[in-house]
């Protein structure tokens, strides 16, 4: 008598756990499959249906600039690379490569900075604010980001 | 108990005259110990007995149908909310990998 009681006990405990955890993770589990990241910028940040196509657009005309910035940074790295190898010491074409590297930088991190500007002013100003402390800390370079974390 | 001859004599005298089994003694003497490692199982099925018991009733049953499900959903959610926290963090990166050249050369390495 005791023992189906015990199962059936075992079973409920057993679904209502399964149940309730995909019901609270089925909205991130979705977003996290889906490949399209401005689903998430729209829920998390609610967007309009305008201000997410505003938004896409946005992307869209940023992503060729960005994959150039990635093959930039990455020739920039394989060129230091290289003098380091060959290099005992501080030549010229070090300096050059170093200052490049650093130009690099600094451009990757304004077009970042800008992005996420033009993206936060799509938004409602209470959701740009929570877009801007989220996102544009984690972008800055490493000093600044120290600085922005400590004046918060 | 002095040795008493007489009660001696009746004691073979009253004994079956029957052959016994070559291991009798030992298996007597596993009997013997089996019994004495019962109690302890004996104890411990006695206690989830005793815990059980109100299960027999109704009442107590549907209290602890309702409790096995408030306990899962409980589990359940706690679990999920620590899932949801890990997801939002990987979107964060995700959607910061789209406008940060440096974030995205980092996840895709």
């Amino acid at each position: 008598m005791k023992k189906p009681l015990l199962i059936l006990l075992a079973a409920v405990a057993v679904a209502t756990y399964f149940g309730c955890y995909r019901l609270a993770t089925r909205d991130t589990r979705r977003m996290l499959g889906d490949a399209d990241s401005v689903a998430w910028l729209r829920k998390e940040f609610r967007l309009t249906d305008e201000q997410a196509r505003a938004v896409a657009r946005l992307q869209a005309e940023y992503e060729p600039r960005c994959m150039e910035m990635c093959e930039r940074i990455s020739k920039s790295g394989e060129c230091m690379a290289t003098l380091l190898q060959n290099s005992a010491t501080m030549t010229p074409e070090l300096e050059t490569a170093v200052r490049e590297a650093s130009n690099t930088e600094a451009d990757c991190h304004v077009a970042t900075l800008k992005q996420a500007f033009a993206i936060s002013a799509h938004m409602a100003p209470e959701q740009a604010a929570r877009y801007r402390t989220m996102v544009v800390g984690r972008s800055l370079p490493k000093p600044a980001r120290h600085d922005m974390r400590n004046h918060r | 108990m002095n040795d008493d001859p007489q009660l001696r004599k009746l004691l073979q005298e009253s004994l079956p005259d029957v052959p016994v089994p070559a291991r009798f003694g030992a298996e007597v003497w596993q009997r013997i110990q089996a019994r004495a490692e019962a109690p302890a199982k004996v104890a411990w099925a006695r206690f989830f007995e005793r815990l059980l018991a109100p299960l027999g009733r109704p009442a107590f049953a549907a209290v602890a149908l309702m409790l096995a499900a408030g306990g899962g959903a409980a589990i359940g959610s706690l679990r999920a909310t620590g899932a949801n926290e890990q997801a939002r963090a990987a979107l964060v990166e995700r959607h910061v990998a789209t406008i940060d050249p440096y974030v995205r050369l980092t996840v895709a390495r």
